[in-house]
């Protein structure tokens, strides 16, 4: 348990130093703390973005996913991998209506694109809207993750607000380099955590990969397919199709993309990414 | 020209258009239940597309000459 508590602390304490540290010595402007300044660097840029995409859902939304509903989850490989595809064309174009017209928001687009200051208020409505869900699942996770790590020490409650407190507060002072920061730190515990619980638990627990896939064959026959009528082929689709043309909507991956500081960032990121997810 | 458009659209018949016919478990490769398998693969060709189609794509040569 303090082994633990010792380790949380420890990735909190780094991610706090980083987050503070983001801000830099340079005067902040609504631009810098917003897209900052438009100033980063491909590898920057895409851990970033993958520090947006992969959140406490990978972890333990999905996992649970997977435990009750078998290869159904598989949806979420798909539809990653395809929104990378449209990136690609996608992005450039949003990079370079932002960078002509100075934008630093989702809203800001289409208010300048539309000439609609209307749109823009309907557009963060519903982005707010659903980004009060997905916070809210990011932090129960979060609490449920520090509750369960901590042996019971720390409470669900009391995680997130000590998550949610620290977290608005480095935002608040550094912005978006901030979140690519942190992003650095987040992204690499992930690589590694998930790169030991895939290698390590079939190999200690059923000897190998395949031996994994066979036993739960054994025991869930066709569970590692698309098996039930409600989670089967024709839902697999739609939601696969649903989810990539979502997926650039998050009002944080769109405004995410004027942070870069060249356009071909985003081609040679959509090469890259889709051997990561 | 239109090479890079059809390149742009193998993850999508991979990915939605044969799964209804690679919803299996049978064969294992690689240890995997096929339908696995086939996603997997289907991403590696995404990246090998998406590279071919950024080679062939003329806006990144002209940033390149510059």
């Amino acid at each position: 348990m303090i082994v633990s508590l010792a380790l949380m602390a420890l990735t909190l304490a780094v991610a706090v130093y980083l987050g503070i540290r983001a801000r830099g010595r340079r005067a902040m402007s609504l631009e810098r703390w917003a897209v900052g300044d438009r100033s980063l660097g491909g590898v920057f840029v895409f851990l970033l973005m993958a520090g947006e995409i992969y959140t406490t859902t990978t972890f333990l939304g999905i996992s649970g996913f997977v435990y009750a509903n078998g290869g159904a989850a598989y949806y979420i490989l798909a539809y990653v991998t395809l929104a990378y595809v449209i990136s690609y064309w996608l992005l450039p174009a949003l990079w370079r209506y932002a960078k002509e017209h100075s934008l630093v928001s989702q809203a800001d687009f289409f208010i300048n694109k539309y000439d609609s200051r209307r749109l823009g208020v309907v557009v963060t409505v519903i982005g707010v809207a659903g980004m009060v869900p997905f916070l809210v699942l990011q932090l129960k996770g979060l609490g449920i993750i520090v509750a369960e790590a901590s042996y019971g020490a720390v409470s669900s409650s009391a995680a997130i607000v000590i998550g949610g407190v620290l977290l608005t507060g480095y935002v608040t002072l550094s912005g978006l380099f901030a979140a690519a920061w942190t992003s650095v730190v987040k992204d690499i515990l992930i690589v590694v955590v998930v790169g030991f619980l895939g290698i390590y638990l079939p190999l200690r627990y059923f000897g190998s990969v395949g031996d994994l896939f066979a036993a739960v064959e054994a025991a869930r026959p066709r569970f590692a397919t698309l098996h039930t009528d409600d989670l089967g082929v024709p839902w697999y689709i739609s939601t696969v199709v649903i989810s990539t043309l979502g997926f650039y909507m998050w009002p944080h991956l769109f405004a995410a993309t004027f942070s870069a500081r060249e356009e071909s960032t985003f081609k040679k990121n959509a090469i890259v990414f889709p051997g990561r997810s | 020209m239109w090479l890079r458009f059809i390149l742009a659209a193998v993850p999508s018949v991979l990915i939605l258009g044969v799964v209804p016919w690679a919803n299996r478990v049978e064969p294992y490769v690689l240890g995997l239940p096929f339908l696995l398998f086939w996603l997997s693969l289907s991403i590696v060709v995404t990246s090998v597309c998406m590279a071919a189609v950024y080679r062939l794509d003329p806006a990144n040569r002209q940033e390149a000459d510059r």
